[in-house]
């Protein structure tokens, strides 16, 4: 079954090594077979992971664009390892990333990790609003 | 006296530090515990979500056993893999060597004729039709319609199969060449690989006996004395005179230098076959069928399957029966050489996906021993937990993150992805 994407105007996204721009109408696409797909909205870079949790799910996001996870798990660790040290909390959301991970569930990871990245806007919130 | 102006990011840091200094009384009471949850009752919810995280982290650590022991599999079975592609390789060797000794199995080969011109089968080069045989016009001669010409054979060891027979083959009107060729090849003794005939780059007509006996060819019917002599061209020895039928017999002349050779081919199959046999780990062989399920997470869904194969010498087709293995004529060792090169390939192409496999393995286990180590910090932390004092603690490692080596690192490997389309 193909999958239905619909992008805005101008909209980017990622289909396995490739980006696809949107023309100035609102564009329909079906993809079918198996990559790696992001939409522009959960497109993270180096520049605009700015906090912990950001640059984990950045870790994650080259994980699942690449596919494999060898090259990357060794920053994505430490990340962890900082955050973790930092806010123990958190754990219920690093260990649901590490379990689809281990199950090669990428998708479902960046997932978590985007939760992750919301329990931390939560916990900085706290602070920031006094 | 105007008032003092914060910056946003001043304000933040004091913010947090009043939150630090209310949260030293509970810090206090903390280091006077160790912990701030020392049973169900202090806080159930934290006592047994961290109970759970070490469940898990035991989980995991016992995976992590199996997963090393698979890695260790799969090392042995390429270890032993390796070892079989040396063996093959000095078989390889051995097979070229002895190619360079005189062939001495028994052959009818068309020679050069009386007259010193070779016989040329090959089809004419500008009509492209095959040479009849039974017509008085080809060069090669007369045969006549209905004549026969049947070959026998010897094989010289009773280890080996029994010679096959082949049904005398009739030269019909339209005979050619190439009918002869393919009646051999075609017969019992040919598709039991005891008699190879061809018609070489040169357009003679050779047959070989491959087990390295005698080869006999008779003819009959009208055909009489010369016939073979138009067949073949010339026999050695040469064929008895004035009888009803021609008669050609090759005597089998023995080999010894490729007779040592083929032992030692023997030889190192069982080598192979040893090492194939002796390449397990903890109970499972993966090049004698005893394939590896690695499972990856505690609750057994995914898993890693190493397919095994069977790679002794048998496996490996060096002892298949259509091959003779006393390497007494080229076409012998030739064949051997062929299985050789396709056994190589099976083997490489082996010792490829263990490596493919064995990198998968590998980057479980390390991340699965990350997972074990972060659960086991994350039950300790989690008795420890503080909201406000997190929220703080991630600000500041946010600040300190800017210029931490992991950002450069994430940096230059975002630069390498489909990333670096997003600029």
């Amino acid at each position: 079954m193909a999958l239905k994407v619909e992008l805005k105007p101008n909209e980017r996204i990622i289909i396995g090594k490739v980006v696809i721009r949107a023309d100035d109408q609102r564009t329909r696409l079906f993809i079918e077979g198996d990559a790696p797909i992001l939409r522009e909205k959960d497109i993270l870079t180096a520049t605009t992971a700015d906090t912990p949790a950001k640059r984990i799910y950045l870790a994650v996001q080259l994980m699942y664009l690449a596919q494999d996870i060898a090259p990357h798990h060794e920053v994505y660790f430490s990340l962890v390892r900082e955050f973790l040290e930092a806010a123990p909390s958190a754990i219920a959301h690093v260990s649901e990333i590490n379990n689809r991970i281990l199950s090669t569930d990428m998708y479902k990871a960046l997932k978590a990790a985007k939760k992750l990245v919301d329990y931390e806007a939560e916990l900085m919130g706290h602070v920031t609003r006094g | 006296m105007s008032d003092i102006v914060l910056s946003q990011g001043i304000r933040n840091n004091l913010l947090s530090l009043q939150n630090s200094a209310a949260l030293l009384g509970t810090t206090q009471n903390r280091l006077a515990t160790g912990k701030k949850v020392n049973s169900a009752l202090d806080d159930p919810l934290n006592f047994f979500t961290s109970g759970a995280l070490n469940t898990r982290a035991t989980d995991l650590q016992r995976l992590l056993d199996g997963i090393g022991l698979g890695i260790k599999t799969i090392e042995a079975a390429d270890n032993g893999l390796k070892n079989i592609t040396r063996v093959l390789e000095q078989i390889q060797a051995g097979l070229r060597t002895s190619l360079t000794s005189n062939a001495t199995n028994a052959k009818v080969g068309s020679g050069s004729t009386a007259n010193g011109q070779l016989l040329d089968w090959r089809p004419d080069p500008i009509t492209n039709a095959p040479k009849n045989l039974s017509s008085a016009a080809a060069p090669p001669g007369p045969f006549t319609n209905g004549d026969t010409i049947t070959f026998s054979y010897t094989v010289p060891a009773t280890s080996l199969p029994p010679a096959a027979a082949i049904p005398p083959i009739v030269i019909g009107a339209g005979s050619t060449i190439n009918d002869v060729v393919n009646a051999i090849n075609t017969s019992p003794a040919g598709v039991a690989g005891q008699l190879f005939a061809r018609v070489d780059e040169g357009g003679r007509l050779t047959v070989d006996n491959v087990t390295g006996g005698t080869l006999r060819v008779v003819t009959g019917g009208s055909a009489t004395t010369g016939v073979l002599a138009s067949l073949f061209g010339r026999i050695e020895p040469p064929i008895p005179a004035a009888t009803a039928t021609d008669t050609g017999v090759i005597a089998q002349v023995f080999n010894p230098t490729r007779d040592n050779f083929a032992r030692q081919y023997r030889d190192l199959l069982d080598q192979v076959t040893n090492f194939a046999k002796d390449s397990s780990f903890n109970g499972t062989n993966l090049i004698y069928g005893q394939s590896l399920n690695l499972v990856l997470n505690e609750d057994a869904s995914t898993n890693l399957l190493v397919r095994a194969v069977v790679f002794d010498s048998g496996g490996l087709g060096l002892q298949d029966a259509d091959v003779q293995y006393n390497l007494q004529s080229d076409v012998e060792v030739r064949n051997a050489l062929t299985k050789l090169g396709t056994a190589l390939t099976a083997i490489r192409t082996q010792a490829a996906a263990l490596g493919a496999n064995n990198a998968v393995a590998t980057a479980r286990q390390d991340f699965t021993k990350q997972s074990v180590k972060l659960l086991q910090i994350g039950a300790d932390g989690l008795v420890l937990a503080d909201i406000n004092e997190e929220g703080a603690n991630l600000l500041a490692l946010q600040t300190r993150q800017q210029l931490s080596v992991q950002a450069l690192s994430l940096a230059s490997q975002s630069e390498q992805a489909v990333l670096r389309l997003f600029g």
